[in-house]
């Protein structure tokens, strides 16, 4: 008698703890979902502008592998926004100013990390495109990103390219806009490249000015949204 | 403090297809001129020749043409060489601000000792409007007006401009070419007597900033651009798109319209004052008024020196 109280009060701990367990584990699935959810929500719903902090998306490289932005917390993060079908977005690269761009970059602050970003609907349905693309002008950057459903870009409200953001250790979106002062269209190089521009600033400990310029460049074509 | 500025327009409009504008401005206390273009473009070095005008150089894979349509003289007593453009249908160029994307076109004066391009005229674009961008552009053909300066009483000598410019359709092209003008010779017409100049007017639209609200208000009559308009315009509307204005900030690219009541219009543009993205320039609110729907009713340039001392960079 007391064996079998004692079993089935074992037998009732053991279905408590394991109906707890499920649950917990059921809400932690929950609650990553929700996560992603907000995630998903925030990327899609939300415009950052200068001076907010950047939320966490996913982004997926030409080589179809998923990253994250959080990947790379505590560094600054410069974004810029290409099309290997737009002549200006080749005149800064053909002519070297993109790998002039990071080479400075890098000797302002040897951890930034530098982003491509293809939203153009026609031409980011090809990741190897703009792979070759930036392979062929040697732009090594940390990371080719496709990003064909637009989402990224229109997060940053990337008008054009090549277009430039520049985000700081921190994750606050620091500067938007133009990625030199030239005056045409990028052919020869601007006195100014913003960028590193913002980039000296940060070193110093100076507010980044300006943080906001209009950037020129052929128009992102983002991919039509279901919602027209 | 209400600042309040009244300027005198000269205003650009099109008939039919082609548009056609300029205009300069004056402040109550002072006529300003504009400024010489910076272009660094590089020079090609003079052009002697009275060849007549033609274009010599074009880029074979660009979607545009441009030809010299001959010289004319602006309100202002300047001498403006006027470049017309046929673009191919279907593709577009863009106004000097494009709005959301895109590149207006750029002009070097050939190096004539003496000689200087001003700030080029672009006259009335149209809206195009998609779903994420909206675009000031010019499709099929217009003129652009390119006042140069040189020593008092001069006539323009013979020169080229060096022309560039960005074509977009679904992609975008760059194209280039050299147009010739012969050296002016005789009477240089005014700009009214040539079809860019025939419907200008001075409007009297006025435009002041409210330091207070951080908003400029632009009112006029639309029926006074209506009476001065060609006999076929109906332009009941008037609405505002901005140029480039680093240093100030708009809530959209625009445009922005107006509220319309007995033929008077007001409209009132909060703005964002910027100073660190000023790039040492003067902080001036500047953009054009539309008057009409059509690309063939009348326009009018808005410039508010916003007095606001912004620090160099």
């Amino acid at each position: 008698m007391k064996h079998s109280r004692l079993t089935a009060l074992l037998t009732s701990s053991a279905l408590l703890f394991g109906a707890a367990t499920f649950a917990m584990a059921d809400d932690t699935k929950k609650d990553k979902k929700h996560d992603k959810a907000a995630d998903t929500t925030d990327t899609k719903e939300k415009r950052v502008k200068v001076g907010e902090q950047v939320p966490n998306f996913s982004m997926t490289d030409v080589n179809g592998k998923t990253m994250q932005f959080s990947d790379f917390s505590g560094k600054t993060v410069v974004m810029e926004w290409v099309n290997p079908g737009c002549p200006v977005c080749v005149a800064v690269t053909k002519g070297g100013l993109v790998t002039k761009m990071i080479a400075d970059a890098k000797a302002i602050d040897p951890n930034v990390v530098f982003v491509m970003v293809n939203s153009t609907a026609a031409t980011a349905n090809d990741p190897k495109a703009t792979a070759t693309y930036l392979a062929e002008h040697k732009v090594m950057a940390n990371a080719e990103v496709i990003d064909g459903s637009g989402v990224i870009g229109k997060m940053f409200d990337a008008k054009t390219t090549p277009a430039v953001y520049v985000i700081d250790s921190k994750g606050t979106l620091v500067y938007g806009g133009a990625f030199d002062d030239s005056s045409d269209r990028g052919s020869t190089p601007g006195k100014t490249n913003y960028v590193i521009n913002a980039l000296t600033q940060l070193k110093a400990g100076e507010k980044v000015s300006p943080d906001k310029t209009k950037s020129y460049g052929c128009g992102v074509k983002y991919a039509k949204s279901q919602n027209g | 403090m209400m600042i309040r500025f009244r300027f005198l327009f000269l205003t650009a409009c099109m008939l039919g297809a082609a548009v056609q504008a300029f205009s300069i401005f004056q402040t109550a206390d002072a006529s300003t001129q504009a400024t010489p273009s910076k272009s660094n473009l590089k020079s090609t070095g003079a052009t002697k020749s009275d060849s007549p005008a033609q274009l010599v150089t074009a880029n074979s894979k660009t979607r545009v043409k441009a030809t010299s349509a001959g010289w004319v003289k602006l309100a202002g007593g300047e001498t403006a060489a006027v470049v017309r453009f046929e673009i191919e249908n279907g593709w577009h160029m863009y106004w000097e601000n494009p709005g959301d994307s895109g590149a207006p076109p750029l002009a070097q004066l050939s190096a004539i000792p003496g000689w200087n391009l001003l700030e080029p005229i672009f006259p009335r674009p149209s809206i195009l409007k998609t779903v994420d961008d909206t675009e000031f552009v010019y499709n099929n053909s217009w003129e652009w007006l390119l006042p140069i300066e040189g020593p008092a009483g001069a006539s323009p000598p013979a020169c080229s401009f060096d022309l560039s410019w960005m074509v977009c359709k679904e992609n975008c092209e760059i194209g280039r070419g050299r147009v010739e003008f012969a050296a002016a010779t005789g009477d240089i017409p005014p700009v009214g007597a040539v079809r860019l100049g025939r419907s200008l007017a001075t409007l009297g639209a006025t435009a002041t900033f409210n330091s207070n609200d951080q908003a400029i208000t632009i009112s006029g009559d639309v029926g006074k651009s209506a009476n001065a308009t060609s006999k076929n315009s109906s332009a009941t509307t008037a609405q505002f798109i901005p140029a480039i204005m680093p240093g100030v900030s708009l809530q959209s690219t625009g445009p922005f319209p107006a509220t319309v009541a007995n033929e008077k219009f007001t409209l009132n543009i909060p703005i964002e004052i910027q100073p660190q993205n000023a790039l040492g320039k003067p902080l001036v609110f500047k953009g054009v008024l539309l008057y009409g729907q059509s690309d063939s009713d009348r326009c009018e340039i808005i410039r508010l020196p916003l007095n606001i001392k912004v620090s160099q960079p």
